[in-house]
């Protein structure tokens, strides 16, 4: 288990102009081995998941390209709540911060017409939405969506899609991804 | 510290040059996925990631999670006629190895509808594709960028003539992972 972000000047401030503590270089290099590999996950569509027409929809994962939150409290993907990255309670400092959040979400060859829509975004919690890409329908439709988000340990993400394509069900291809980067103390 | 400071990466643009040797405003082929070429100008480049002019490669010692991106536009030649089927489009998409890892789906990618009637202003007229991803890479993964055009019939769209910073290439250490 390592050491998630501690501040330094909590265990000693150089400005107070005294030998610097032990612990203080301990614990700023434990802050930079913690930068060097700070919590990360990717999570994707191992299958396509048909998405009912007119009908909002968390993408549910089916696993994960990478996930190191074990060395800081917890996996941030759990399979039995598929649908979630969630931010893991530290063991030792904590894991909340900035995150850089990106969705890439391929539509299946369902063709709509031109004044039909689809939209994926990504959620933070129950309902608040940090970000959406939304267009007409198109073959292969395709949407990169990258936001930078400030989360809590706990605070967890997940997409929504929908589409409003008048001939049934559309899919969302394997493939498709969330993925979620710590970048540093907000 | 360097190394946070520093993060490793690099940027790959396409600026036009009398001299140049891409093919600029060259037509593009229908329903072939072709490399996009990035020769005459690298932005910046930490560790050596543009070895090749299609390429970004991961040098030895820099496996890691990182941030890609690539913006493309395609531009309009007049001389030509646009695609008539209204489900015709263009695609940008990032592979890793050459390989549709997943699906065809690759690392990130944009599509965007061809429209059917030639735009107003001509050879002047650009479509954009821009894409972002995140993905762990491992030192020796080649990243490159792919267009493809599909359609039943026409053609008039072609690599554009000059960047005015619409084509970029690049990529940005951002973790271990």
């Amino acid at each position: 288990m390592a050491d998630s972000y501690v501040s330094a000047a909590g265990v000693h401030n150089p400005s107070a102009g005294v030998d610097i503590d032990e612990g203080w270089a301990a614990t700023i290099n434990a802050n930079l081995d913690f930068l060097h590999n700070p919590p990360a996950a990717k999570v994707r569509l191992d299958t396509a998941q048909a998405i009912t027409n007119a009908t909002d929809e968390y993408l549910s994962w089916g696993v994960a390209d990478f996930d190191n939150g074990a060395l800081y409290g917890g996996a941030l993907w759990d399979s039995g709540d598929a649908t979630k990255l969630t931010v893991p309670t530290a063991t030792t400092g904590s894991n909340a911060g900035r995150y850089l959040a990106c969705a890439y979400i391929y539509w299946g060859s369902e063709l709509g017409a031109a004044s039909e829509f689809r939209y994926a975004r990504i959620i933070d919690g129950a309902s608040t939405v940090v970000a959406r890409e939304s267009h007409s329908a198109v073959t292969y439709g395709r949407f990169c969506i990258v936001s930078e988000v400030v989360l809590s340990e706990g605070d967890y993400l997940r997409v929504q899609v929908k589409h409003d394509i008048s001939t049934g069900d559309a899919d969302v291809r394997a493939g498709s991804y969330l993925a979620l980067v710590y970048l540093g103390v907000a | 510290m360097l190394w946070l400071v520093r993060r490793p990466g690099a940027e790959m643009v396409a600026e036009h040059t009398p001299s140049g040797t891409y093919d600029f405003q060259k037509n593009i082929a229908y329903s072939t996925d072709t490399d996009v070429t990035w020769p005459n100008l690298v932005n910046y480049d930490t560790h050596g990631y543009a070895s090749r002019s299609t390429t970004l490669e991961v040098p030895t010692g820099l496996t890691g999670i990182y941030l890609v991106w690539c913006w493309y536009s395609i531009e309009y030649d007049i001389s030509n006629s646009p695609p008539t089927d209204a489900d015709s489009y263009a695609r940008l998409r990032v592979v890793v190895n050459d390989a549709d890892n997943v699906d065809g789906v690759g690392l990130c990618g944009n599509i965007v509808s061809l429209p059917t009637a030639a735009p107003n202003s001509g050879d002047n007229s650009r479509l954009p594709m821009k894409c972002t991803g995140i993905a762990r890479l491992e030192e020796g993964d080649k990243l490159a960028a792919e267009i493809y055009l599909y359609s039943t019939d026409g053609d008039g769209w072609r690599h554009p003539a000059d960047s005015i910073g619409e084509l970029q290439f690049g990529l940005r250490w951002l973790a271990y992972g």
